[in-house]
């Protein structure tokens, strides 16, 4: 059954067969990380996470400033291990993979897409942003053409951009050019969603615009949301994890961590948040 | 209270002029040389840009011959096309070498080597823009030309035997290709120390969109940060570019020197318009007509004007490649 719903989908090439193996592996959870250490040099900014995020949900990590949920979502993709210094303890599971036997990492994190911050589309036209990675896959043309209208399509920006393809994306408002990049990181067909405060430079609309997406890949798609906007993981969020100093405080549904948490510094930081 | 006021009236006068310099310098100095190199316009005319011979005449005779009013030694002819053709294709395999290993350079320097590394080869670069071209062209005359006469030229000639202008007789090593090395070598440390600097500003976050987004690290340098500061790179060519064309001692030493010759091959033995107006002035100030020297002044002009075209060039194919993409970006 699973195994015929991967040889419909057109998987960008070389990816296909790794997913699957992937996926036979691995059982209701997307992630897992067992007694996660991260330093940079010699400050330690993962304190022993236990996490598991279940698949095709939206989990949402949330705490104060620097307390390294960023770090711990830049670790699943690896990005946090391009930085010098930066060294890991303890497993990540990724799609059941360890993460550390990462071979080939650009194919990887075709698996394992990403929205970051602040908009960050690419200095090219509109479509190009879309298909740079199908392109470099190897995709053809008018496939590529196809996906770019499907993706632009699926986040509600075809209508806008339909005219102006071969149009620099600078022009587009900030929260265009987010779902753009949202656009552009489905392209390839992740299995894994990772935002990173992906609505903290929007207005309100988009913001609520780009929930709606996120709510609409859930189910298809794990998502892991980092926001510092409470309300945020409350609206969208079926897990919400809060950390503090490094370390996983209290991970629970939603729903419950917000009305009734366990813990008191939870209390504490979700009390002063809310509003 | 009037104090201040002179001293903001001082300010902006001063810092006025400062700013009003170049552009008067400019001026001034395309006046002086255009004034100075118009009678050997009037003499020779069109046929100095198309002529392939330079003669300046014989200085020792009694009685000038008389051209357009203007004149002259007795066999005075003044063409510089083989100049010109020697200054092009010189500078152009100084760019067709240089620019990739500068742009490589400065893209390891930024995104693949170790901090330690790149804060101690930075410098070094930076240092190698500034030794003086003499000694480029001392290397270039003690080590490169020797090397080209008895290894690279044969084997260029024999491997691409079958392209008309690498295959021939290499000759002495002292020619278009050593000259053209030698100006790469020349360029290359200020073009790279010129897109470091490009490359270090490009946004973190567009460059980490593309690694995640699974693109190789050469994937990323290539569609993301070189296209985030291409009007700079081109600018940053086309200053290495402008240094290659206006390159006068270390070509003079390695040109070969040739007199009204056009380069049938690579090898040939070239002179530039920059080092033969050094080479010659010092002949030409014994001119008892004055002409030598104002056709000096003309190849100066001729020089000045294809540097300013090549700028104006570069900067509309910028101005073109950007239109609809970057620019609109900008302006917001």
């Amino acid at each position: 059954m699973g195994e015929t719903v991967v040889a419909f989908r057109k998987p960008v090439a070389g990816a296909a067969g790794q997913l699957q193996a992937i996926r036979a592996e691995s059982s209701d959870a997307a992630i897992v990380t067992t007694e996660l250490n991260a330093f940079f040099r010699t400050k330690q900014v993962l304190r022993s996470v236990d996490l598991e995020v279940a698949k095709g949900q939206i989990t949402a990590l949330i705490g104060p400033s620097g307390c390294g949920k960023t770090t711990f979502l830049r670790t699943l993709n690896k990005m946090s291990h391009t930085v010098p210094g930066f060294r890991q303890t303890g497993s990540v599971r990724v799609l059941g993979q360890d993460i550390r036997t990462v071979a080939d990492v650009e194919t990887f994190r075709r698996s394992v897409g990403m929205l970051f911050q602040r908009p960050n589309p690419f200095p090219m036209s509109i479509l190009d942003n879309v298909t740079l990675a199908l392109r470099l896959a190897g995709v053809k043309k008018v496939q590529r053409r196809e996906i770019a209208e499907e993706r632009l399509t699926q986040v509600g920006l075809w209508q806008d951009v339909k005219d102006r393809l071969d149009k620099s994306p600078f022009q587009l408002s900030g929260g265009q050019q987010q779902r753009l990049c949202l656009a552009r990181a489905l392209a390839v067909e992740p299995s894994i969603l990772l935002l990173d405060e992906p609505a903290s430079a929007l207005d309100p609309k988009s913001t609520r615009l780009l929930e709606d997406l996120f709510v609409g890949l859930s189910g298809r798609m794990t998502l892991v949301l980092v926001t510092h906007n409470l309300s945020q993981a409350k609206r969208i969020a079926a897990r919400t994890a809060f950390m503090e100093a490094g370390e996983v405080v209290e991970y629970a549904a939603t729903e419950a961590l917000f009305s009734d948490p366990q813990d008191p510094r939870t209390a504490i930081y979700v009390q002063e948040h809310s509003n | 209270m009037t104090r201040r006021r002179f001293g903001s009236k001082l300010f902006a006068v001063t810092t006025g002029i400062a700013a009003g310099g170049p552009l008067v310098v400019m001026l001034v100095l395309m006046g002086v040389l255009v004034r100075d190199a118009w009678p050997a316009w009037r003499f020779q005319g069109l046929s100095f840009f198309s002529g392939t011979v330079w003669n300046m005449g014989n200085m020792y005779a009694n009685t000038p011959i008389v051209r357009a009013g203007v004149q002259g030694a007795p066999g005075a002819s003044f063409g510089i096309l083989p100049l010109v053709v020697g200054t092009l294709y010189s500078s152009l395999i100084a760019l067709a070498v240089g620019v990739p290993i500068a742009l490589l350079t400065a893209a390891a320097l930024v995104y693949l080597a170790p901090k330690r590394v790149s804060m101690w080869l930075s410098p070094v670069i930076d240092l190698l823009a500034g030794i003086p071209s003499v000694v480029y062209g001392l290397w270039g005359v003690e080590v490169l030309a020797p090397f080209v006469q008895s290894r690279l030229g044969p084997w260029l000639s024999h491997v691409l035997r079958i392209a008309p202008f690498f295959h021939g007789p290499v000759g002495t090593g002292m020619g278009l290709l050593t000259s053209g090395l030698v100006l790469a070598v020349m360029i290359i440390p200020i073009v790279t120390a010129t897109t470091r600097e490009l490359l270090a500003q490009v946004p973190r976050l567009p460059y980490e969109g593309a690694q995640a987004l699974g693109l190789t690290s050469y994937e990323s340098v290539r569609y993301v940060a070189f296209p985030w500061v291409s009007s700079g790179v081109i600018g940053a060519v086309i200053l290495g570019w402008g240094r290659a064309l206006g390159e006068t001692m270390a070509v003079l030493m390695v040109s070969g020197n040739a007199a009204n010759y056009l380069p049938t091959n690579i090898y040939s033995p070239i002179s530039t318009m920059a080092s033969t107006v050094a080479a010659l002035l010092d002949s030409a100030l014994t001119d008892f007509t004055g002409l030598a020297v104002h056709a000096l002044a003309l190849i100066a002009v001729t020089l000045l004007a294809i540097t300013m075209a090549t700028n104006l060039l570069a900067r509309s194919l910028v101005a073109l490649g950007r239109r609809g993409l970057e620019a609109e970006g900008e302006r917001r």
